[in-house]
């Protein structure tokens, strides 16, 4: 091919362009290869290198692939002082993970990349802050100097954070996915009603005075919000597929944010509303300290009925997202040449 | 409400330059020597064309042995009707300082 400086420079350009638009970038490649002047070789090269930078989608690629070698370096950095290497390990495997799933949710796979919609869009960048603030949290808790049992949370709660979050990720990512069935009023209505019960929930315990040691509250209040947003969605204003989609999406977020309320709460918030778990304990620091734990053990279980949502959302969103051929309804232009294109090499 | 924009002399160059053979598959450089526009602009409106349907793309199949196979180009049934509006249209050129409020300058 392009054995020159210009060609190996248009070739490592051509590969920031993503997806729908290296179509374009290859052409210009192999173009350059039937030029023969050195002169004509370096302006056709650099007149589309210019072509390649200027692409939006390009600088969006490049933007992505810094903001991921940022967040990779960052949790490298943040993970320096855990001296037990297996859990540092794990640690750096989860957010790797997370990375690579936020990776695949911009390509054409099961789920991404995401709809063109404002509402897909929105919910997708929401799912990520929540599903990172998460990660980041856990890493912080992780890397203190006096953590407890660090084998014991290499072997078994890293692990099964790193599923979980992952699950979450996947179905956040799944029901703003192009091809989803879900329309934006289904992700509208999932975000209200998952945020609404999030809002009772925190209203109850502002009310009661203190976190609840029990999920039933939670259940409840999550319960309602996945009924209201199916219902919302089915019947004459939508189907039984869109309520669906609906109910889990509410679901999963409000198991979610009420996870994430409760360790801000248990980690920040005031002595008042931390319930007394630990009686044995020796002293009333000690007793506040512990309790700050205990509380977030039964809200475990809750992340864990939220990813069942959420994995239900995902299989839902597979099961009903629209076929292929249906792609250039809601495919960004430079996606749709691609199609073109493909329909047209045949002739 | 979508407002029809008239593309730019560029473009226009571009659709000419393809027109007169709409079947014919023609390549990138080619082209852009035809019309004097270098890569940086060609290839732009190339990729316009092909977002409105306008132009369809396909690889050359039997390219010569040590070169890649092209990228070649002409013009869809909607890139001859627009050529064929633009040729149509261009006759009685109106100056410049002539044009009405709201027409629409060369844009794409």
């Amino acid at each position: 091919m392009s054995h020159d400086a210009a060609g190996w420079l248009l070739g490592g350009a051509v590969r920031l362009l993503p997806d729908g638009r290296r179509e374009w970038g290859r052409a210009m490649h192999a173009e350059l290869a039937g030029i023969g002047p050195v002169g004509a070789r370096w302006r056709f090269a650099l007149g589309c290198l210019g072509v390649v930078t200027r692409q939006r989608m390009t600088l969006r690629a490049v933007g992505y692939l810094v903001l991921a070698a940022g967040v990779l370096a960052g949790v490298v950095g943040l993970t320096r002082t855990i001296a037990y290497a297996p859990l540092r390990g794990g640690l750096i495997a989860l957010v790797s993970i997370l990375v690579a799933m936020s990776w695949l949710g911009r390509r054409r796979a099961v789920f991404g990349p995401v709809g063109t919609g404002r509402a897909s869009r929105l919910a997708a960048a929401g799912a990520y802050v929540l599903v990172g603030a998460m990660a980041l949290t856990i890493v912080l808790d992780m890397r203190g100097p006096g953590l407890a049992n660090p084998d014991d949370k290499a072997t078994n709660g890293v692990p099964i954070y790193t599923v979980l979050l992952t699950l979450y990720l996947v179905g956040f990512l799944a029901a703003t996915a192009h091809r989803c069935a879900a329309t934006g009023r289904v992700l509208a209505t999932g975000v209200a009603s998952g945020l609404g019960a999030t809002a009772c929930w925190l209203a109850l315990v502002l009310a009661m005075g203190s976190i609840p040691a029990d999920l039933g509250p939670a259940l409840g209040f999550i319960g309602v919000a996945m009924g209201v947003a199916g219902f919302v969605n089915s019947g004459r204003r939508g189907s039984a597929a869109l309520g669906q989609l609906a109910g889990l999406f509410a679901g999963a977020l409000a198991a979610l944010l009420i996870v994430i309320v409760v360790w801000g709460l248990a980690g920040y918030g005031p002595a008042s509303l931390i319930p007394d778990l630990a009686p044995a304990a020796l002293s009333p620091a000690a007793d506040l300290a512990q309790s700050r734990v205990e509380i977030n053990d039964p809200y475990v279980g809750l992340l864990a009925l939220g990813c069942l949502a959420a994995a239900a959302l995902t299989a839902v969103s597979v099961a009903t997202r629209r076929p292929a051929s249906d792609d250039h309804r809601a495919l960004p232009a430079g996606e749709l040449m691609k199609a073109r294109m493909r329909a047209t090499s045949g002739s | 409400m979508t407002r029809t924009r008239r593309p730019s002399p560029q473009t226009v160059a571009v659709l000419r330059a393809l027109a007169p053979e709409p079947s014919a598959w023609r390549y990138g450089y080619e082209l852009g020597q035809e019309v004097g526009l270098k890569a940086g602009s060609l290839y732009p409106i190339l990729i316009r064309l092909g977002d409105r349907g306008l132009l369809e793309a396909t690889w050359e199949t039997d390219p010569p042995v040590g070169r890649p196979a092209r990228h070649l180009y002409r013009l869809t049934g909607a890139g001859v009707r627009l050529a064929d509006e633009l040729a149509a249209s261009a006759t009685p050129a109106a100056p410049a300082s002539k044009r009405r409020r709201g027409e629409l300058r060369g844009a794409w």
